[in-house]
């Protein structure tokens, strides 16, 4: 096998290995999360622990491998808390692909937007996508009262989530 | 934290804000609830019961004088020329749907929400 193939198959490797870890790690947050009551006074709200994941994979990566991670998080973590699914699978599903999509935009497109900003941004799309996705199913356009509390509490959840992130991109989790 | 971060963060919060404020005044507009007095199943008054605060009604029909007692967005029947006095042992109404009928003195008072919130909703 020539040097240079051999390098590729190395990085590949490195790379698969990464975003498995990755994986599992946004999974184990997702879970742990499910383990404490909710600290807000609205239901719906939460930290959004894996998130922190989901950033670093962007940064690091791209939006392609910020999908396959945010994908792989939701179906393995719903199988491991029984809501495959079910409306709280749909409700993560939703609210953390458009969240990615919404932090890609952010962060590829608007310059000057550090971690934060994005993560801030990622943390309003979740809820926004949510409470859309939820009132579609149960048909009821009042849920959408709902939305302005969820917007006010994303603003310290993805502060806090892109201060995480920040920290761990800052200790040089760098790809190459 | 860059001065766009605080942009976002801002831009967030005053909408969310915004939101809010919104959500809040057609909460309490689609709340606004009336007491429908009917005597002999005609509207002889409608009190708004958002407006009015502690006030009593005097509502006359076929045996005497009715008296209603509106406080704290509540209703109720005070006192009734009647023999039985259920609608007074009623005590207070203040949800949509809800019904005081006193039917020797043929009054009733119901109790409507203008806004599209129905019993099932809620």
């Amino acid at each position: 096998m020539p040097l240079s193939d051999r390098k590729l198959t190395e990085k590949k490797t490195r790379k698969l290995v990464l975003l498995a870890v990755l994986v599992s790690i946004a999974t184990a947050l997702h879970a742990v999360e499910l383990l404490f009551p909710n600290p807000f006074p609205v239901p719906g709200a939460k930290l959004g622990l894996a998130n922190i994941i989901t950033l670093i994979t962007l940064e690091v990566f791209g939006w392609k491998e910020g999908l396959v991670v945010v994908v792989l998080r939701v179906f393995i973590g719903s199988l491991l808390g029984g809501t495959f699914l079910g409306l709280g699978f749909l409700l993560s599903f939703s609210g953390a692909v458009f969240s990615l999509l919404i932090m890609h935009f952010l962060s590829r497109y608007i310059p000057g937007l550090s971690v934060i900003g994005v993560s801030v941004g990622g943390a309003a799309a979740h809820n926004t996508a949510q409470v859309a996705v939820a009132a579609g199913l149960t048909q009821t356009t009042y849920l959408f009262y709902y939305l302005p509390f969820l917007l006010l509490i994303s603003v310290p959840t993805g502060f806090f989530t892109g201060v995480a992130a920040r920290a761990v991109l800052e200790k040089g989790v760098r790809h190459h | 934290m860059t001065r766009k971060d605080k942009i976002v963060i801002i831009a967030l919060v005053v909408f969310s804000l915004a939101g809010l404020a919104v959500v809040t005044l057609p909460v309490a507009e689609h709340e606004a609830l009336h007491g429908v007095v009917r005597v002999k199943g005609e509207v002889v008054n409608n009190i708004d019961l958002n407006v009015e605060v502690d006030s009593r009604i005097n509502v006359t029909g076929a045996l005497g004088v009715s008296v209603l007692e509106v406080k704290g967005g509540k209703l109720r029947m005070l006192s009734s020329p009647c023999p039985d006095k259920i609608c007074v042992n009623q005590g207070w109404v203040c949800k949509p749907g809800e019904v005081i009928v006193c039917v020797p003195n043929a009054v009733s008072v119901s109790i409507e929400g203008d806004g599209g919130v129905d019993a099932i909703i809620r």
